[in-house]
């Protein structure tokens, strides 16, 4: 199984100006990160997906995108499963 | 009685500021395309304006302040103890809320999303 998802991690890594991410399961465990993403941000990851999926609870997860001036973090709950991909702006 | 009357003249010829605030913001808000919603809070959360889908609607508006204070725990490391977020943006399938800050003020709009045509190929930024 970690083979699998380090295969995906791997995958958004080499896409361009990825440079971290993380992966979580729903009590806000890390599952795997790599780069800039670091472990301890998995708890908040999950509560801030939960707390978007609380704007509409009927509808299928949203993404939620954080910006600052020079990078953003895309955050995605996928079922039990919640994602960040660290990126750098272009 | 005409005394009074003359008194009370300017109090209703004149706007408040207040009510002239709530026109300039609503007036900015309209201009948004494809806006269905707006929020105007205070940093604590408490409804200053609000216009659209998303009128008086004080859920959102919980919602949407602890989204923030989860966000300002966000990864030290990815994003520096300088770097605060500017932009929070929330994609559901046909519509999005965009949340700002602003002079001590959380901005939050509500935007429909239209589903490019099949024959365009044209991306919506």
């Amino acid at each position: 199984m970690e083979n699998d998802l380090d295969k995906v991690v791997e995958e958004i890594m080499s896409m361009p100006n990825v440079n971290g991410c993380l992966i979580a399961d729903p009590q806000g465990l890390c599952l795997a990160s790599k780069g800039a993403a670091h472990v301890d941000s998995a708890g908040i990851i999950v509560a801030i997906s939960e707390q978007a999926c609380k704007i509409q609870p009927n509808m299928k997860p949203p993404t939620v995108c954080l910006e600052t001036d020079k990078k953003q973090c895309l955050i995605q709950r996928h079922g039990t499963i919640t994602g960040a991909i660290f990126k750098l702006k272009t | 009685m005409a005394v009074l009357a003359i008194f009370s003249l300017p109090i209703q010829l004149y706007k408040t500021n207040k009510e002239i605030q709530e026109i300039e913001v609503g007036a900015i808000m309209d201009k948004i395309p494809d806006q269905i919603g707006y929020l105007v809070l205070t940093e604590d959360g408490a409804v200053l304006e609000s216009g659209g889908e998303l009128e008086n609607d004080e859920r959102i508006a919980t919602i949407i302040t602890d989204l923030i204070t989860l966000s300002n725990e966000v990864d030290s490391v990815a994003f520096g103890p300088s770097e605060n977020f500017k932009k929070i943006s929330i994609t559901f399938d046909d519509h999005w809320y965009i949340i700002c800050l602003s002079n001590k003020k959380i901005y939050v709009v509500k935007r429909n999303i239209h589903t490019p045509l099949r024959e365009s190929n044209e991306i919506n930024v």
